[in-house]
């Protein structure tokens, strides 16, 4: 009878971790989803017919996964990635190693790139300057590019921020660490509420783009 | 090709760079430095505004001019010991040597072209991409590495055999005049132009005042710091003959004229940099010995280096194969 419990519960085990195996250690994803008050944002919308993104793109960075205890389970190789909202691709950040996951865990990134990188010379991929997210007439990288308009009755009035700084109180990178279930929403209508008639052109590093970073940090959450 | 740093030279900051350097990368630098598909329409190299010949300076040039005939609003900088520089142009705004390139490739009064079509034409190049394969191993040509040779083109240009060198490993000797001129430097203009490469490459107010044609505010463009307003970069002292004019703006033609500046400075300036805040007192016979040591920082062997000029057999090898 004795026999017959342990192999009972030896077999249920068996059974159980290749369920959760089957479950959890999967290849894990982040997928960065623009949403403006909560509904999906395709590339190229207007907003409440008058706000008109052009162009978002950002370099999301460092991008780790950490557990309960804050020890990281998962580096993401590629150290930079630059995110465009106008390449379905670009939101989709599939991750090299399957791994074990837990609703505890957080996930941690940058937005921008980091003072150390800005400091190595001439890059390749996503951070060649073909990618035109790097300024010229200074060195830097521009961490967040948005631009688009807002129509009023019948004019229309640009928006630009090419948001960067990578020294002292003007670097504009940001690091953020959230919960991490496979998603990453970007509130546009946060974003565009709290920068549109304050300040709506940003094109070099200091206290405006600083402000900035701020708020597009903030804008971003692991839920809707 | 290690470079042997001489004796009495720092270490170099582009030490690695320095250390990969091959004869193959610094020959697509150079082919780039002097090709004008660098320009939008094919009429500027990098060569137009800093030539070999000039110490790569402009000389009789005030400010350069670019595509166009666009003028300018600085005196292009010499172009040696880069090696040794942490920022480079005149604010500093490059933070390194490979990223440099950028600004005058695609500023509108310089060269006025993208990186990206920048791109498309060298690919369309067979010298290019003999040249890139040559030097990098590669069958794509990529930005990072075209900028990358230009910056060990340039780090290459190293000017280390002036008559002062020469004094300072042992085989020449000063004449009682430079050495006097040496001495008065030593105690005069030392703190700023610090020897051996002449320049401690920090951002300094040295009296001028605002140029009238463009109000440059120098450093504080980069930085937005009020601190930073009217300070440039403090040039090297090397090769001074063949670099004229002098100042960010070119506004002095002559050693002499750069001399009575000094000397006329208005010590009230609060802006002024301290190291000049008690003025430079010169008699117009210690200004000649300065001058007479001044000129032995003077590199004849670089300006007349072959290695460093037009590389005629890489980008006209045809014509080179008819001679």
């Amino acid at each position: 009878m004795r026999t017959a419990i342990i192999i009972v519960i030896t077999f249920l085990s068996i059974i159980q971790s290749i369920a959760q195996t089957s479950q959890n250690k999967n290849t894990h994803s982040l997928k960065l989803l623009p949403v403006y008050k909560g509904e999906p944002s395709e590339p190229d919308s207007t907003y409440e017919k008058k706000y008109h993104i052009e162009k978002l793109r950002f370099y999301l960075s460092d991008l780790i996964i950490l557990n309960e205890q804050d020890s990281i389970v998962y580096t993401h190789q590629a150290k930079n990635i630059l995110i465009d909202i106008a390449k379905p691709e670009s939101l989709l950040i599939l991750f090299q190693d399957s791994l074990l996951v837990s609703k505890k865990y957080k996930m941690q990134f940058g937005i921008g790139v980091d003072s150390t990188t800005h400091a190595r010379g001439a890059m390749e991929g996503d951070l060649d300057p073909v990618n035109d997210m790097y300024w010229t007439w200074q060195s830097g990288y521009i961490n967040i590019k948005l631009e688009g308009n807002i129509t009023h009755n019948a004019n229309k009035e640009q928006f630009e921020y090419h948001i960067g700084g990578y020294t002292g109180n003007r670097n504009a990178y940001r690091k953020i660490r959230l919960p991490y279930n496979g998603n990453l929403f970007i509130h546009l209508d946060q974003l565009l509420s709290q920068m549109l008639g304050k300040q709506q052109h940003i094109m070099s590093p200091g206290k405006d783009a600083t402000d900035f970073a701020d708020i597009f940090a903030r804008c971003m959450s692991h839920t809707f | 090709m290690a470079y042997d740093v001489p004796a009495h030279f720092p270490l170099p900051i582009y030490e690695r760079e320095l250390a990969q350097a091959t004869s193959a990368k610094i020959d697509l630098g150079r082919a780039l430095f002097y090709d004008p598909i660098l320009s939008a329409d094919s009429t500027i190299s990098c060569a137009s505004c800093h030539s070999p010949y000039n110490s790569f300076a402009h000389t009789d040039h005030e400010v350069s001019h670019g595509i166009h005939d666009s003028i300018g609003t600085r005196n292009a900088p010499a172009l040696f010991n880069l090696a040794w520089q942490p920022l480079l142009m005149w604010d500093g705004a490059s933070n390194h040597l490979d990223m440099q390139a950028l600004a005058p490739i695609t500023h509108p009064g310089e060269m006025a072209e993208s990186i990206k079509h920048l791109m498309v034409k060298l690919k369309r190049s067979t010298i290019y991409t003999a040249l890139f394969k040559k030097a990098y191993g590669i069958d794509t040509i990529t930005s990072q590495k075209m900028l990358q040779a230009l910056t060990q083109f340039q780090l290459s240009l190293i000017s280390d055999q002036a008559k002062y060198d020469k004094v300072k490993q042992g085989n020449d000797t000063f004449t009682i005049q430079e050495q006097a001129g040496y001495s008065l430097f030593q105690a005069k203009c030392n703190a700023c132009h610090t020897e051996p490469l002449f320049s401690n490459y920090a951002f300094r107010n040295n009296g001028l005042s605002p140029d009238t044609a463009n109000y440059d505010l120098g450093r504080y463009r980069v930085t937005k710091q009020t601190q930073d307003s009217f300070l440039f970069k403090v040039p090297t002292l090397r090769n001074l003959s063949y670099t004229y004019p002098y100042m960010h703006d070119g506004r002095f033609r002559r050693l002499n004229q750069v001399l009575n500046h000094y000397t006329a400075i208005d010590n009230q300036n609060v802006h002024i940099s301290h190291e000049l805040s008690s003025g430079v007192k010169l008699t117009s016979n210690q200004k000649a010995d300065l001058i007479a040591f001044l000129l032995t920082l003077n590199d004849k062997s670089f300006i007349l280096n072959q290695d460093n000029k037009f590389p005629r057999s890489i980008l006209l090898p045809t014509k080179e194969n008819q001679h």
